[in-house]
């Protein structure tokens, strides 16, 4: 008898998934005050947790580093050295570049995007989708479609937001495709996510053509052939280019500049490229 | 059972339910980097359908559900769907149900991850149109069997631990009544 409710009970809740599953699909704003709900309940102590988390796990870390702090203090020392050096002679290639660039006047407008800091507030557990949830959203002025960085390369895009969070696909993510170019060359590819790859922490570099001068090392930045990334970002670096075997086309991997494994604090551009035109 | 008991047991799992789901998403992978792979909401569920039957089962899934859902992206009440089809399916077995025989709800998790990642390879199927099945099944879901049977085994005795407690404070109380 009692097997028998249960099924009733199954049978009800199965079709009232599927229900809100099928007016999801078609009405996204509809589920989204629920999601939203759950999300103001939710955040701040996502926000809490996930800080605590942080801290022990960066806590233990220090705790490893601190036998080769004081190795690592002798060889930075000379580094800095080095660096102040390199730095002079930077400062002064700089000034010649920026005299260039009123010379051709370029537009380097992307340096100076209105940028908000977000923090990284949780993250899928199981590897099937590499989205995350970030603790900025409408409220902060989010909105679908703005890019995401840290540690000065392209990180993912804002899919979804929320009151006071912001739901973000991450580049790593196998959905995910960015057209980008070589900087050097502008020749055209295409940035994939593929979890295999990611294993070693590479992202696949694809739809190169056969002549298209892109080599090892080369640093691949966000396409303006992309209606949905701002052109000039840095991806990373082109990594073990080969032509296939076809000869029609040449493919590689791409080293991410964004360390995928440890995102902790991100930064979102609140220009939006479908604006720009 | 009393209605006081009632209003007890869901607000106790309501609780559990929300905190293990906070601990999965927002705690241990900040803890433990990305690697951290089993699935302990998924387990919870299934061990609360297994020990209270299909009817509990199917409620705490449905809100375990409603809070992956609240941050997935896929279409909203895929997760509820999932969750709501372990609980129903573990509750099956609460018959067999004795507190110290750990067999059952081992292989009870095996199914129960079995379900949950062949809905997930479906649902990533449809939507970006290729999965590369034996590097997944290789790379996500043994490990992910393997770190749940481990946390089931662990889990399953806190749970566990915490319904004698709470049955025998109520068992108690009502000996006092009477």
């Amino acid at each position: 008898m009692e097997s028998r409710i249960s099924k009733y009970i199954l049978t009800f809740l199965v079709i009232i998934c599927f229900v809100i599953m099928i007016i999801s699909y078609v009405r996204s704003d509809v589920v989204a005050p629920a999601k939203n709900a759950i999300s103001t309940v939710l955040t701040p102590v996502q926000k809490g947790l996930n800080g605590f988390g942080a801290g022990i796990n960066a806590g233990v870390k220090e705790l490893a580093n601190l036998k080769n702090v004081s190795e690592e203090n002798e060889s930075l020392k000379k580094s800095v050295e080095e660096l102040v050096e390199e730095n002079n002679k930077l400062r002064a290639e700089s000034a010649e570049l920026e005299r260039l660039r009123s010379l051709y006047e370029l537009d380097n407008s992307y340096m100076s995007y209105e940028k908000v800091a977000a923090r990284v507030i949780a993250r899928d557990s199981d590897k099937w989708f590499q989205m995350f949830r970030i603790d900025k959203g409408i409220a902060d002025g989010i909105e679908p479609g703005m890019n995401v960085l840290s540690g000065g390369g392209l990180v993912g895009i804002v899919t979804e937001t929320g009151n006071n969070y912001s739901m973000v696909r991450s580049i790593i993510d196998e959905e995910s495709a960015v057209y980008a170019m070589s900087q050097i060359s502008a020749d055209t590819c295409l940035v994939r996510g593929n979890a295999q790859l990611f294993e070693e922490g590479l992202l696949e570099l694809a739809n190169m053509d056969k002549n298209a001068r892109i080599n090892d090392g080369d640093a691949i930045v966000t396409s303006n052939l992309s209606t949905k990334f701002l052109p000039g970002l840095l991806i990373g670096y082109a990594n073990g280019i080969s032509i296939n075997s076809q000869h029609l086309s040449k493919s590689g991997t791409l080293i991410p500049v964004a360390d995928f494994d440890d995102l902790r604090e991100v930064l979102i551009i609140k220009q939006l490229k479908a604006d720009m035109e | 059972m009393k209605i006081t008991k009632v209003i007890k047991r869901v607000l106790i799992d309501f609780l559990l339910i929300t905190g293990i789901y906070l601990l999965q998403t927002s705690f241990l992978p900040f803890l433990f980097g990305s690697g951290f792979c089993p699935n302990l909401l998924l387990i919870l569920i299934s061990a609360m359908g297994f020990i209270y039957g299909s009817f509990t089962g199917m409620l705490s899934g449905l809100y375990a559900g409603l809070l992956m859902d609240s941050s997935a992206s896929g279409p909203f009440g895929y997760y509820m769907l999932i969750f709501v089809v372990i609980g129903y399916v573990n509750g099956l077995f609460t018959a067999f149900y004795y507190d110290d025989y750990l067999t059952l709800p081992m292989i009870l998790c095996v199914i129960s991850e079995l379900i949950y990642n062949a809905s997930l390879i479906f649902l990533k199927f449809i939507s970006t149109g290729n999965v590369d099945l034996s590097y997944s099944i290789k790379k996500i879901v043994l490990p992910e069997i393997f770190f749940s049977l481990l946390i089931t085994l662990l889990l399953y005795r806190v749970i566990l631990h915490f319904n004698r407690a709470l049955d025998y404070k109520e068992d108690k109380r009502g000996q006092n009544v009477a």
